[in-house]
């Protein structure tokens, strides 16, 4: 059995929060039938359009949400301790009401508290003069950067991470997947990438897997061995995208 | 600086006009129902030189006290259950607007009939009155709290304390100012009754007993005094602590 497998064989949507006003058959497939194995230590990013459910898939991945069809199996990474979840949500979602160092140390472990490692990471990714700021006083990309330095803080085994660059600027954007690459290369982490930039899927993920359709499925799952170089090159990224989405239907 | 010399200028100038218009009223009227403001004022130092204002109005206090915090606990947590669950809430929404149409007189009434003429029982009945008014407003900011933050705490694993610490509680700290301002406002007239009705001291006994001697000049002197208690609290306490808690908006 492989390290992370996800099995979902159906997830619907019923309306749950406006059940006295929807009928209870109103209700919508999301996914089905979607299966991934993923190997410790890997790359993968999710590529699919907007609003067709990797959210969701991501949500079920982290034990937001249990009520589906199907069984999300993740093996320990250590034998000694349950595996560490990071998820980077689609908006940063900082506690505006605590300072940046807060919001780092409210997701550290009891044994990290004191340690300072929220202020050396925080030095890290450029923000050490941020420390005290309240998350409102920072610019979106500052903020981008904060939610990701939270998620890193725990050492996560597993990163889940749900459009964390979107409404970006290119170059912040570009700058931030540098950041993120070189982490994931100082430590070993699995990563699930949900993007609806293809682009962006090429330049990060060793993995594709390209969701679509209503319910949405898996469409393709391609490996993406490109070196460092070909990486940055703009119009190899372009080649390898008009392969990849050749035959997959969806423009993306 | 000026911004605070000149609204402290204003508070002197709007109360001189009110006590001026006291005085031309008092000028007019003539008669011991009411007295001038400087036999108000001087009826207000004997009484706090004997003794008898200060203990009266520090036992007022302490009814206040016990019963608001009370009435914020209870009212805050059944606001909060019946915010986020939505069953609990439409099952009890009928006895929350029952219990918000009680008139005051009837559960004080009620609380002596039943447990006695006794401390629990005034204070008792205080906290029955405003603990709707409080889960009312909870349950607003409950329904309101914010779906992102409380997936963060539950992908992040923060458990329950640090969740209400952390999550919820700072989301709901502008109903909680909201209920607690009103609150005193409500409590501490409530508790007035509650004394004139079956204790045998606080402000509300002492206004009963004017009211038998028709003594104005003292029910208007320990009202004064009342609410200006009250105002320092608003001053020294709430505004200090509302600073606090909104420190973080830009």
């Amino acid at each position: 059995m492989s390290w992370l497998s996800i099995q979902v064989a159906q997830k619907h949507y019923n309306a749950k929060a406006d059940a006295d006003r929807a009928a209870p058959e109103a209700s919508t497939a999301v996914l089905k039938d979607v299966t991934l194995n993923v190997e410790y230590g890997e790359f993968v990013c999710i590529l699919g359009a907007s609003g067709c459910g990797k959210t969701t898939l991501l949500n079920l991945v982290a034990g937001l949400d249990k009520n589906f069809e199907g069984h999300i199996a993740l093996r320990a990474a250590n034998e000694r301790r349950e595996p560490r979840i990071g998820y980077v949500f689609q908006s940063p979602a900082l506690l505006p009401w605590r300072s940046v160092g807060e919001n780092l140390r409210l997701v550290m472990r009891p044994d990290q508290i004191g340690t300072g490692i929220e202020r050396e990471l925080l030095a890290e990714m450029g923000l050490e003069g941020s420390y005290d700021a309240f998350p409102g006083d920072l610019s979106l990309g500052m903020s981008r950067r904060v939610a990701l330095a939270r998620a890193l803080v725990i050492e996560p085994d597993l990163l889940l991470m749900d459009e964390p660059f979107v409404s970006l600027d290119e170059s912040k954007a570009s700058e931030l997947r540098r950041l993120l690459m070189r982490f994931w290369k100082a430590r070993p982490m699995t990563v699930l990438f949900v993007t609806h930039d293809s682009r962006e899927a090429i330049q990060l993920g060793q993995r594709i897997i390209v969701m679509a359709g209503s319910p949405a499925t898996i469409q393709r799952d391609e490996m993406v061995m490109l070196t460092p170089q070909q990486r940055k090159d703009p119009l190899y990224i372009e080649s390898v995208r008009r392969q990849i989405l050749s035959n997959s239907g969806p423009q993306l | 600086m000026t911004g605070r010399l000149v609204s402290a200028a204003n508070f002197i100038l709007s109360l001189g006009l009110f006590v001026l218009i006291w005085q031309l009223a008092a000028a007019w009227a003539k008669s011991p129902a009411l007295p001038f403001p400087a036999t108000v004022l001087e009826t207000f130092l004997l009484a706090s030189e004997s003794g008898e204002l200060p203990y009266h109005l520090a036992v007022t206090l302490a009814r206040t006290f016990v019963a608001f915090l009370l009435s914020m606990i209870i009212g805050a947590s059944i606001g909060l259950v019946m915010g986020r669950s939505r069953r609990v809430d439409r099952f009890f929404d009928s006895w929350l607007i029952l219990f918000l149409n009680i008139p005051a007189l009837v559960v004080i009434i009620l609380c002596y009939i039943w447990f006695g003429l006794t401390e629990a029982a005034a204070v008792l009945a205080v906290s029955i009155n405003k603990i709707p008014n409080v889960a009312a407003t909870m349950r607003e900011g409950a329904r309101a709290l914010d779906r992102q933050y409380m997936d963060l705490a539950q992908s992040y694993r923060f458990g329950a304390w640090k969740t209400l610490r952390h999550v919820i509680l700072p989301q709901l700290s502008p109903f909680f100012a909201a209920s607690a301002r009103s609150g005193l406002a409500l409590v501490w007239k409530i508790v007035l009754v509650v004394e004139l009705l079956g204790r045998s001291n606080g402000v509300g006994f002492q206004l009963h007993l004017f009211f038998q001697l028709f003594d104005v000049p003292s029910i208007l002197a320990y009202t004064i005094a009342f609410v200006a208690v009250i105002q320092m609290i608003e001053i020294f306490i709430f505004k200090p602590w509302e600073r606090h808690a909104n420190r973080w908006r830009p």
